[in-house]
């Protein structure tokens, strides 16, 4: 085990002065839908319609994230497969990150999401920028 | 004398439910800002002293630094 790091990394719980701290594991979104390499996009596409998620997660049979197939890959009459489609190796946090933390780096770039996983880079869900409730 | 090993996380989850000693050996603002739920405190600089006075030799335990275990 990777020490404390690797503990709250895994999205176990915490205690201590800090523990309340909002963390992006608690706003991930866990149902998005996910793919196989060799998955057929059309497929994917339709299986993400109607699922609330503009993207869909590439992931190895393990859950390992391996791509994303994002909103502008995810089309219904494609018949390429997943791995021709997809953006390999999307940067991806820890579900301990410090929600403040992740937004300082997303809003600056105009992203809007940001994929979650444990420290092995299993998939646990999609944090969107939209889903943290703006502090007056 | 038993050999120190490196476990994962669900070995720790299993144990500690099981009652193992989990020993965090970060420093004090470390410790008292995040640890795992129902860690003891024993400094690393301290460990030699205090661990005869608060940990059982006989038992198995697991410590723990920022990122390694």
């Amino acid at each position: 085990m990777g020490g404390r790091l690797d503990w709250s990394g895994g999205g176990l719980p915490i205690e201590g002065e800090k523990a309340q701290e909002p963390r992006i594991g608690s706003f991930a979104r866990r149902d998005v839908p996910t793919a196989r390499l060799r998955d057929t996009v059309g497929d994917v596409a339709r299986r993400a319609e109607g699922s609330g998620f503009d993207v869909a997660v590439v992931v190895s049979p393990g859950g390992v994230v391996l791509g994303i197939l994002d909103p502008k890959a995810l089309v219904v009459s494609s018949t390429a497969r997943v791995e021709e489609a997809m953006r390999p190796g999307p940067a991806t946090y820890r579900p301990d990150v410090p929600v403040q933390e992740l937004l300082e780096k997303l809003r600056p770039k105009h992203l809007r999401r940001a994929l979650v996983t444990t420290p092995e880079g299993r998939l646990l869900g999609v944090f969107y920028t939209d889903d943290v409730p703006e502090v007056a | 004398m038993a050999v120190p090993r490196q476990i994962g996380r669900d070995v720790v989850q299993a144990m500690s439910a099981a009652g193992v000693v989990v020993v965090d050996v970060l420093p004090d603002p470390e410790y008292e800002e995040e640890h795992i739920p129902g860690a003891i405190h024993i400094p690393l600089k301290k460990l030699d002293a205090l661990a005869p006075e608060r940990l059982a030799p006989d038992r198995p335990v697991i410590v723990y630094c920022y990122d390694a275990l």
